[in-house]
């Protein structure tokens, strides 16, 4: 049986454009990463994490002094140490 | 290796590079710069809110006037041009008025001092501070803000409060000259002689000297 041989001139065997077609699809592949890199970026906080995370603990210290949650440091302000006057003085 | 083809062609990697490394870099340090900056005038804050505490702490005719004298200093120090021009850029908010807390008893009600201890000293100022300049949008990475209450803080000066001359008067003096006639029935006639008035309350000029 003769095989069948596509000639050098025949359309199947032109290669103009093929770059052009794999440029396409790279494009497509990256802007999907980016996209998806994106996206879990905004859904995970990635951004705001940084700001967000430490912003509790610092309003614990800005606003009562201590290293907590703001949320749950108001007793612990110094204030709420018992403190006495004493009329015995330091001995010496 | 032939140049002359668009896939093996690595002009250009490097600006890619430098503007992915760039977009990184950048955003990073508007961060950081974001939250130092906040730190810092959150201590110029801090003075401001101590100095409104000091000035209202110290005695005078009632609360009202002690919180007057407070709010005096406060609106004195954000028109100082140094404060006015750093919280003036609209990177920061301060209220327009300190705030006080309750009229009689501060801040106590919100930070509920133990009973046994007898220590209301959660009297001062409060600013609330809003650090606008946290509020970044970074493309393609987000938001680094998606809670209001980020970036807010209330900065205050807990310094406690002398008694004021009215509160002397009425819930010390008057009180000691209610419970004196109290001691003994003779007492009650003070006051009793013609043409004065009947009660004996009114016997007493009731005067502070110079506190209870």
């Amino acid at each position: 049986m003769k095989s069948k041989t596509l000639s050098p001139r025949h359309p199947m065997r032109n290669e103009s454009g093929q770059a052009t077609m794999e440029a396409v699809l790279i494009m497509i592949a990256i802007v999907s990463i980016v996209t998806v890199i994106s996206r879990t970026s905004i859904n995970q906080g990635f951004v705001s994490n940084i700001v967000e995370g430490p912003w509790s603990p610092l309003r614990g210290m800005i606003e009562d002094g201590v290293w907590m949650r703001h949320t749950i440091s108001k007793p612990h302000h110094p204030n709420q140490f018992p403190r006495h006057q004493t009329k015995r003085g330091d001995s010496i | 290796m032939k140049l002359s083809k668009p896939l093996r062609n690595e002009h250009g990697i490097l600006t890619l590079d430098f503007i992915f490394a760039l977009l990184i870099g950048m955003s990073f340090t508007m961060i950081f710069f974001a939250l130092t900056l906040t730190l810092s005038l959150v201590e110029v804050t801090q003075y401001l809110s101590f100095s409104v505490a000091r000035v209202s702490w110290a005695a005078h005719e009632n609360r009202s006037a002690q919180i007057a004298l407070g709010n005096a200093k406060y609106a004195e120090l954000i028109e100082k041009p140094v404060i006015k021009t750093i919280f003036g850029q609209g990177w920061f908010r301060l209220p327009a008025r300190p705030d006080f807390g309750d009229p009689v008893r501060g801040f106590n009600i919100e930070y509920q001092p133990a009973a046994e201890n007898d220590n209301e000293t959660f009297f001062g100022a409060r600013l609330r501070i809003e650090a606008r300049i946290l509020d970044i949008n970074i493309p393609m990475l987000g938001s680094s803000k998606t809670n209001p209450e980020t970036g807010v803080a209330n900065v205050q000066t807990f310094l406690g409060r002398e008694v004021t001359t009215t509160e002397c008067r009425e819930q010390f003096n008057r009180q000691r000259w209610a419970n004196i006639l109290q001691l003994s029935p003779d007492y009650q006639q003070v006051n009793s002689s013609p043409g004065a008035s009947a009660d004996p309350n009114q016997a007493l000029a009731l005067i502070t000297d110079n506190g209870c």
